[in-house]
């Protein structure tokens, strides 16, 4: 029998040979740059995350300091991040590090679910913090439950220098309890006026995610204001710009086909873990990649613009199929001109303003784009400066020509930069393509498996393994799947196959049973002998 | 494959009217018009069967055209339509007069040879014992059982041996590399391992022999190796944490909580800067299913130093994830369809699958029984189970003798008088441990442990001690 575990230590000797790929040297320069431009995007945003919350806080502080009043309400920050909120924990540390260094504040992080699964343990939480600045003086009341009433008692008699604010961080907001935050809430809104007390909330959702809260008995007491600098698909453009639209010498190429993989996959997850890993996988896969259908910056940020800017029909959800239409140099333009057709002289205006914002770095060619669109842009506001105020302007008026005039001048101009920018596609020597990405990043393990149980294209020379007869007469059964009749069919279709003898009958039952053994190891069957002879199905597929 | 009620049909048709058949209710029918007397059968086989007897054959009305004459003697034909089919709908009416008339119907279910009958045979046919497919599958099942009951665990690992020879002709690695891997995988997993991505093999057959394969050829005497059989049904991940943390390479403090000994680990390895490889066969074993233990592997596999390979092979293995484990993962899938036998990994289910009548249990069941008892019943059996490993290999070994247990017992004081050891015996026949039975050579009374295959009765062994 097996042991549990194995063990292989390292036995060298200087005769034997070592193996050769053991001192290979493998190029892992492209994993390492990716690890760096994630670190570098997510601290450059969060880091933005961080300066909009410092100045609330200052706002505030300077408030209470100017006035010398409380507030009526407590304060709330909500950073809504959009994403995980498990790949934004250096956001919170940085955020307790930053706050506690620049305010005279008392910072409180509620992390663990164990600190905030009631208001008891949340009181112990901030006891522990307070008193690292207001050590409790009454050693009796070391074993009592922590009273925020008392305390305030002993906090207003401090001096005013000594007085320090309070800043609950929630990393995770929505595991919280919404019962317990309004308890502790109105707990708290007993003592606003004595001492000043903020939140910090970290929200993985969108909007969504503030109605909980607003929608709570305790909205009327809270001021919230809500950061949004941060969204899925902030991060994933800047990424994709530092990757490939940079000009450092790290940059690698990627093919339309795999963008596209990345684009679905990272869209469908909103991982930043998944993102990473994929990209990952793809710098160190094909190291030897010819530049065909490479990436363009002035491409990209036409059909980010483009996608976002313009309206969500048919194009800003389709983004990915977008730019892999393009990027393979289909001539399909018809989704954008549908959306460019549909759009009003504001969402125009407001994706060519954003395209000269987003302009790449002394480019040539994108320089002179948006010079392009510069001209369109001035022209137009010129034109039809008088009708901004005006109903017609939000409307789809077929028989406004001036409108017609620039929508055509704007599909034009996203049309030549399209055209100007895809190269012609050659036989790509890549083998890293949609197919094998999925294989080795997102497999289907269940539809291979059944597909290879049940392919017999494989066994036209060789017989069929038992284990692939048993599945072929359990996929035609029903839930419980009698032994007596399996083993019937399992034999007759073994000796059409084989010749037996009709003494070795144990042997085809003996294979039965091995086989019905494996069934169950897999998960497909739960076989019982103690009641009925029956084994029960567990598995339902087409 | 459902099993469906069989209903035969006799269809009886005329000659001289070929195209036309006629169905039993017809018949039936005009039987009830010439008020032909019926007499019920004495046995009835089954519910809701019933015979109809039939003194001579009905009467097939013919076309009474002065140029036909009605031939005597006329054959008719056995058609069996199917086997299968049910019956053809009955009319109410005449169900209502045949109940007046009727109390049973025969129906044949054989084929017959020749379809030509006579009336007279027609008649003996119908009058014989029903012949019903319900009596034919009884007696296979009860001959199945009786086969299956003769089966041992030794023979289910002798063809499951026999199978693998039949694929491998005894040359694994030759297969292996001819026939499954027909590129450079192992090249391919190396440098991914190296790189710091993880690698999970799925697929069907057995990826034992590939993975000790894969050891072979790139880690063998170069690099510490932890080979982790997941498969095994008394594996614990604590068991795993000892042994690694125990080597002299890492030497790290084995602590109450398994993710710290893994931290710890880490911390060790990572100073050393120490690369260690995990191939584990089974991540998702029967023990290694729950989230705990995929927290301590997703610790190990974030951190740079420690490279993991591992199989998965069941269908429903990869739900172990969730979305934020796989990432943490870093896991790089392949498909290796080996086909090759699970041997190793099925000996628990193969030894549940031929447990049969309730009269042994599988491993985990003994062991969960052990854990409940007594410690000075763990000790009476740790008595039984020593002796049967001590005699084991002697052939005409039937068991440890009552008397020898006594003495042994009341030597160590576990029991002070015979009642109290039968007592205790008791209770393990309640559990279905051992059995009484009498000696064939002197009729003394032998107690006999009803665990038979020595592996589990070892493991039971260290489980007592």
């Amino acid at each position: 029998m097996d042991t549990i575990v194995e063990v292989h230590s390292v036995t060298r000797t200087t005769q034997k040979p070592s193996n050769k790929k053991s001192h290979e040297k493998i190029d892992i320069t492209r994993i390492d740059h990716i690890t760096n431009v994630f670190t570098n995007v997510k601290s450059q945003l969060h880091a933005r995350l961080v300066t909009s919350v410092l100045d609330i806080v200052k706002k505030n502080d300077k408030f209470r300091r100017i006035t010398n009043r409380c507030f009526e309400y407590i304060p709330i920050m909500a950073l809504c991040m959009d994403s995980n909120m498990s790949e934004h924990s250096h956001l919170f540390d940085e955020l307790q590090e930053q706050l506690s260094s620049k305010f005279k504040s008392i910072i409180i992080k509620l992390q663990t679910i164990d600190q905030y699964s009631s208001i008891h343990n949340i009181l112990k939480t901030t006891k522990n913090e307070l008193n690292k600045f207001y050590p409790d003086k009454d050693p009796e009341n070391k074993n009592v439950f922590f009273q925020l009433s008392k305390f305030i008692g002993i906090y207003n008699e401090l001096k005013e220098n000594e007085k320090r604010s309070l800043i609950f961080i929630i990393p995770e907001f929505e595991s919280m309890n919404i019962s317990i935050f309004e308890n502790f809430i109105n707990l708290l809104s007993l003592q606003i006026k004595s001492i000043s007390i903020s939140f910090v909330l970290g929200l993985s959702g969108g909007d969504h995610s503030l109605q909980r809260l607003v929608a709570s008995r305790i909205a009327s007491k809270l001021s919230i204001d809500t950061i949004y600098d941060s969204s899925a698909r902030k991060y994933y453009e800047y990424i994709i710009k530092s990757l490939f639209l940079s000009e450092s010498n790290e940059q690698f190429t990627i093919t339309a086909e795999q963008l596209h993989f990345v684009d679905n996959g990272y869209f469908e997850t909103f991982s930043l873990a998944w993102l990473e890993h994929a990209l990952k996988f793809i710098a160190f896969s094909d190291s030897t990649i010819q530049p065909v259908n490479q990436l363009n910056i002035c491409l990209f940020n036409a059909i980010y613009v483009s996608c976002n800017q313009l309206p969500n029909y048919p194009l800003g959800r389709y983004r990915s199929s977008f730019y892999e239409s393009y990027l393979s140099n289909t001539p399909m333009f018809n989704e954008l001109t549908l959306s460019v057709n549909s759009s009003t002289i504001h969402q125009l205006d407001t994706c060519l303003n954003s395209f000269i914002e987003h302009k790449c770095n002394e480019n040539s060619l994108c320089i002179k784009y948006c010079q392009l669109a510069k001209k369109i842009f001035l022209e137009q506001e010129q034109q039809i400066a008088d009708d901004t105020q005006t109903l017609s302007n939000t409307l789809r008026s077929v028989s406004d020509k001036k409108l017609n005039r620039y929508r055509e001048q704007v599909f034009l101009w996203l049309k030549q930069i399209c055209e100007c920018f895809i190269s012609p596609i050659i036989n790509t020597s890549t083998k890293i393509n949609e197919n094998l990405l999925h294989e080795r990043l997102v497999p289907m393990t269940r539809a291979i498996f059944i597909r290879e149980l049940t392919e017999n294209v494989n066994w036209k020379q060789r017989q069929i393994p038992d284990l692939a007869l048993l599945y072929r007469v359990y996929t035609e059964s029903g839930t419980k799947i009698p032994l007596s009749d399996w083993f019937d069919s399992f034999a007759s279709l073994v000796e059409e196959q084989e010749i037996v003898d009709n003494d070795k009958d144990k042997s085809i039952l003996a294979r039965f049973v091995h086989g019905l053994a494996e069934l169950d190891y897999l998960g497909f069957t739960k076989t019982s002998l103690q009641r009925s002879f029956h084994a029960t199905k567990l598995t339902w597929d087409n | 494959m459902t099993t469906n009620r069989s209903v035969p049909i006799v269809v009886i048709s005329s000659e001289n009217i070929p195209n036309k058949i006629r169905n039993i209710d017809d018949i039936e029918y005009e039987v009830s018009q010439s008020f032909l007397p019926l007499k019920s059968t004495p046995s009835r086989k089954s519910k809701g069967r019933s015979l109809i007897k039939y003194k001579s054959a009905p009467p097939i009305p013919t076309n009474n055209d002065e140029n036909n004459e009605i031939k005597e003697n006329e054959f008719t034909r056995l058609h069996v339509i199917s086997h299968i089919l049910p019956r053809f709908p009955v009319r109410h009416g005449i169900l209502k007069q045949k109940r007046k008339y009727t109390s049973k119907k025969k129906i044949l279910t054989e084929k017959t040879s020749d379809n030509i009958m006579r009336p007279e045979n027609m008649d003996k046919i119908l009058l014989e014992p029903n012949l019903s497919n319900d009596d034919i599958d009884t007696k296979k099942k009860k001959k199945f059982k009786s086969n299956l009951i003769q089966l041992t665990p030794d023979d289910l690992h002798e063809t499951a041996l026999k199978i693998q020879e039949k694929s491998l002709h005894g040359k694994a690695h030759d297969y292996l590399m001819i026939n499954i891997l027909r590129g450079n995988e192992f090249d391919e997993w190396f440098r991914y391992l190296r790189a710091g991505f993880n690698i999970l093999l799925h697929g069907v057959g057995s990826k034992k022999s590939l993975v000790s394969l894969f050891f072979k050829k790139y880690l063998k005497n170069e690099y510490l190796t932890f080979i982790i059989n997941g498969f095994m049904p008394n594996i614990t991940i604590k068991q795993v944490l000892q042994i690694i943390s125990s080597h002299p390479d890492i030497n790290a403090n084995t602590l109450n909580s398994n993710e710290e000994s893994i931290q710890e680990i880490i911390k060790r390895i990572e100073a050393k800067k120490l690369n260690i490889y995990l191939l584990i066969n089974n991540i998702d074993g029967m023990n290694f299913r729950n989230t705990n233990v995929q927290n301590i592997f997703k610790l190990a596999a974030q951190c740079q130093y420690i490279h993991i390979l591992a199989t998965i092979d069941h269908i429903h293995g990869p739900l172990i994830w969730n979305q934020q484990s796989l990432t943490s993962f870093r896991w790089i899938w392949y498909t290796v369809h080996t086909w090759l036998p699970y041997i190793d990994e099925t000996t628990n289910e193969r030894l549940n699958t031929i447990r049969l009548k309730t009269s042994q249990l599988s491993i985990s069941a003994v062991e969960h029984v052990i854990e409940s008892l007594t410690p000075n019943a763990r000790r009476i059996f740790r008595l039984l189970v020593e002796a049967f490993l001590a005699n084991c290999n002697l052939k005409d070994y039937e068991g440890m003798k009552f008397t020898e247990l006594y003495e042994q017992c009341k030597r160590s004081f576990y029991v002070n008088n015979e009642q109290n050891l039968r007592l205790q015996l008791i209770e393990f026949i309640d559990h279905r441990l051992i059995k009484l039975v009498k000696s064939t050579n002197d009729g003394q009374e032998i107690v006999r442990l009803l665990i038979v295959e020595q592996d589990i009765v070892k493991q039971l062994l260290d489980k007592l001690n």
